[in-house]
């Protein structure tokens, strides 16, 4: 065993809970290492001193009386009724702001999405005006057609992307029209 | 104390457990916990809170561990929340505290209970993490072992953080509690 393996088992050296077999052989490397040996017992004199002084920071303190009888109360009480509906109600607050937070986010994005595709739809307009309804209606459509370029620079090749639009529109008869040209004929 | 016919008690909610657990880990739960939060009121709170969830899931206790460890890991658990909970709350006497912090490196010897005071005080301006640590090693006197199935932290993790923890000590402790110097705890162990 080195110095560095014996400072890395130096904790459970001291509080003797290395295997036999390892034990053994930091006792043969302590014998001949007096920088590790020094290491020993520092951390045993810190073993005592944290362990002496915080013994007696606190060695004057009990429990208060009325605690214990709180304690008992609690117990005598209810031991699985409202203490428990607490412990649920806490739970279930504990998630409820991550819930919210997502319910949230998902009302924003189903809001935008139908604003959007509610856009994209043709308005129609009604009216009660039999004279005003337009006999003809105009449709008008622009789409885009994607159009890939393979060039030769030197040794490579490079793609380009390139979006046409086009632009396509009709006249469509309205029912009304129709029927008026059926009459005629 | 019968640690087996007190955890069949308290699974069988039998009369008189609740009692007997209070009785036996009571002061030792609280001088823990005041360790690990700085503060004698809580600490009687957290211990409180601490036997009102064991009560509650007793029938869940497996028997693996001690009671008393079973007991620690509930209350750690709390202290844990607690720490949580002040983070959000800053206290003035917190802040004029931090500044009157840096060590008092008067040449006066310190007596055992100054000492003892000097600790506490440089326990409490820890980390929670460092805390824990110093608590569960030195106070607790658990294994390197122990500690780490205690946190759910490997081996080599508590070894790291003891380290850390030890070093800021060092920096919070006036210059008379050295715990690596000459006159640093040999002094301590003559008084």
């Amino acid at each position: 065993m080195n110095c560095r393996h014996f400072q890395d088992h130096l904790y459970e050296y001291v509080e003797g809970s290395l295997p036999a077999l390892a034990q053994a052989g930091a006792g043969k490397h302590l014998a001949e290492c007096l920088a590790c040996r020094q290491a020993v017992q520092q951390e045993q004199q810190l073993v005592q001193f944290f362990s002496d002084r915080l013994q007696q920071a606190s060695e004057t303190l009990a429990l208060r009386p009325q605690i214990r009888q709180r304690i008992l109360a609690n117990l005598d009480r209810n031991p699985n009724g409202p203490a428990n509906n607490e412990f649920m109600l806490l739970s279930w607050i504990r998630f409820a702001r991550p819930l919210a937070v997502a319910a949230s986010v998902l009302l924003i994005v189903a809001l935008l999405l139908v604003s959007r595709f509610s856009r994209k739809q043709p308005q129609q307009v009604f009216s009660s005006d039999r004279h005003a309804v337009p006999t003809t209606v105009s449709i008008q459509l622009s789409y885009c057609v994607p159009t890939y370029v393979f060039r030769q620079e030197g040794n490579l090749v490079v793609d380009t992307l390139a979006c046409e639009t086009v632009v396509a529109s009709e006249m469509l008869l309205t029912s009304d029209q129709k029927s008026e040209k059926r009459m005629l004929l | 104390m019968d640690e087996e016919r007190l955890i069949t008690k308290l699974k069988g909610q039998l009369p008189g457990a609740m009692q007997e657990l209070v009785d036996s880990y009571g002061d030792r739960l609280l001088r823990s916990a005041f360790l690990l939060c700085g503060n004698e009121t809580d600490a009687q709170d957290i211990v409180q809170d601490t036997f009102i969830q064991a009560i509650r899931s007793a029938h869940r206790f497996q028997g693996r561990s001690t009671i008393y460890t079973w007991l620690h890991g509930i209350l750690l658990n709390l202290t844990r929340h607690y720490h949580r909970d002040r983070k959000r709350i800053v206290y003035d006497d917190e802040l004029v505290g931090r500044e009157v912090s840096p060590p008092d490196e008067s040449p006066a010897q310190l007596d055992a209970g100054t000492a003892s005071s000097a600790l506490l005080e440089a326990l409490r301006q820890l980390s929670a993490a460092h805390r824990e640590i110093i608590v569960l090693r030195y106070y607790e006197n658990l294994k390197i072992h122990e500690i780490a199935g205690h946190l759910g932290i490997s081996k080599g993790t508590v070894k790291s953080r003891l380290h850390y923890a030890i070093a800021e000590m060092q920096k919070l402790l006036p210059g008379e509690l050295n715990l690596f110097g000459a006159c640093g705890t040999k002094e301590i162990q003559r008084q």
